[in-house]
């Protein structure tokens, strides 16, 4: 009788079905079971379906709303919990209606002129028994690649009502997640696309970002698939501001690419990136 | 209580889904709130996507102020919690698209709707139009735990093949090879969890 499948003990091991899924290159052997093997091409097209939607481009993202959304919900359901419960304690505010008393406290980013300063105000939830202005947020730092899944979402534009006339803007923002190195790499990185004057700047964000003896750091913005790239500029010390290229449409090229790069004169992306995040599209 | 130097406590754990669900049926406050941090994600995601970026905050701020107020009609027993929210988003972006100015009529294209495609959830048929997958699956991947999920990004974003992220992450091969097969089997077993209910 004719069978849909080989002697049970000789199919695919699961764990390279999973990588066939992703992808990953089968061995002959491999392909010849899974041509006749029914039940073995099932499991691969289940799992890579998984595969194919998570990097569909065209799908939405889950996109994290600011913390003000959870006060509002509390504020009208009346609810009465520690706010970190919903909110968690690693999200950076940005707000509007900052009063006298909202606890200002020291910008994260580094660079950029006192008055810029001023006009970006951020705003972090305080803890309980402890003065807002002396807050740190703990950053967690965590190993991935790009941080598609992740975007800190506040809208397509946050003007800044209070900022001077041609303060920033910031229009987009994302956390720069590790991609090569261990977890503690960079925490805190975090890239910022701001509207200043009309033009458009990139400020990165890295405090812990290790200095390196013989190669630089460069930033880039590449294409969703990281198959197109564009220079933005190179990253000196722990932060700083760059120009966006005016014609750049940052929806074709959202994703912020940070490299070391070697003193080699080649001006090609070295292919070693070490932070990476994805500017909410 | 005073305040202290150094690093203050991390923020606390969320529990797993279902006792989310539980103590969100049985009226703990608490529970809202860990409701709103695993799910707000996935509901604002939806509601961009449907609505844009605009009205988007407001949509979901209204369906977890609905999903506290009428949580009386959300049993445990009948699915799990985050369909039952997104059945408040559907509803809630069908109300918001409705009081729109109509410019013109959508056609609800079949081709779409079959990849998780559609833009108008009020019009959604059938359970892969109500999330698509990809929401369902990035939400899901939040909520495993490390190394799982970063050995899983670094495959799915990055494009690593297992033997460069057990290079890059210094773990043995054979453990990021069960890993990766874990963690995918579970994201493909809840996803299909999730369109069984939905």
């Amino acid at each position: 009788m004719p069978s849909s499948e080989p002697d049970a003990g000789t199919h695919v091991d699961a764990d390279t079905l999973a990588l066939l899924a992703l992808g990953e290159q089968a061995t002959p052997g491999d392909e010849a079971h899974l041509r006749e093997c029914e039940r073995c091409r099932e499991e691969v097209t289940g799992l890579r379906h998984v595969v194919t939607a998570v990097r569909d481009h065209e799908q939405p993202l889950p996109v994290t709303p600011p913390a003000v959304v959870w006060d509002r919900i509390a504020a009208v359901t009346g609810v009465s919990v520690d706010r970190r419960e919903a909110v968690g304690d690693d999200l950076l505010e940005l707000t509007v209606d900052a009063g006298p008393d909202s606890g200002e406290d020291d910008e994260p980013v580094e660079d950029g002129d006192a008055d810029e300063r001023a006009a970006v105000r951020v705003i972090r939830p305080a803890a309980p028994g402890r003065h807002p202005a002396r807050r740190r947020l703990p950053w967690r730092a965590v190993a991935a690649g790009v941080a598609a899944g992740l975007v800190v979402g506040i809208g397509a534009t946050l003007a800044l009502t209070g900022a001077r006339e041609n303060g920033p803007e910031v229009v987009q923002r994302t956390p720069l997640r590790v991609v090569t190195g261990p977890a503690g790499l960079a925490t805190g990185a975090q890239a910022a696309l701001l509207r200043v004057d009309g033009r458009r700047q990139l400020r990165i964000s890295a405090p812990d970002l290790a200095t390196r003896e013989n190669a630089f750091y460069e930033v880039w913005l590449l294409s969703p698939d990281a198959q197109r790239m564009v220079p933005v500029g190179v990253l000196v010390g722990s932060g700083g501001t760059l120009a966006v290229p005016p014609g750049l449409d940052v929806e074709d090229y959202p994703v912020v690419d940070i490299s070391a790069e070697p003193y080699d004169g080649d001006p090609a992306h070295s292919g070693d990136s070490v932070l990476r995040g994805t500017l909410g599209v | 209580m005073a305040a202290s130097g150094g690093t203050p406590p991390p923020a606390p754990e969320l529990p797993d889904d279902p006792e989310v669900a539980r103590r969100f049926a049985a009226g703990d406050e608490v529970a809202l709130a860990w409701a709103y941090r695993r799910w707000s994600p996935m509901v604002n995601g939806l509601a961009t996507r449907a609505v844009g970026p605009g009205d988007a905050e407001d949509i979901t701020q209204q369906v977890f102020v609905k999903a506290w107020t009428s949580r009386s009609g959300y049993r445990p027993e009948a699915g799990p919690l985050a369909a039952w929210i997104v059945g408040i988003t559907r509803h809630t972006v069908a109300d918001v698209l409705r009081a729109r100015p109509r410019r013109s009529e959508v056609p609800t294209e079949p081709s779409l709707l079959a990849s998780g495609r559609s833009v108008d959830l009020g019009v959604a048929d059938g359970p892969e139009d109500v999330v698509p997958d990809r929401l369902v699956l990035l939400t899901e991947l939040a909520a495993i735990s490390e190394p799982q999920r970063s050995i899983v990004e670094l495959a799915f974003f990055a494009d690593l093949t297992h033997r460069q992220i057990a290079e890059r992450t210094g773990l043995p091969l054979g453990t990021v090879k069960s890993h990766i097969r874990r963690t995918l089997t579970r994201l493909r077993d809840r996803l299909g969890a999730y369109h069984a209910v939905v």
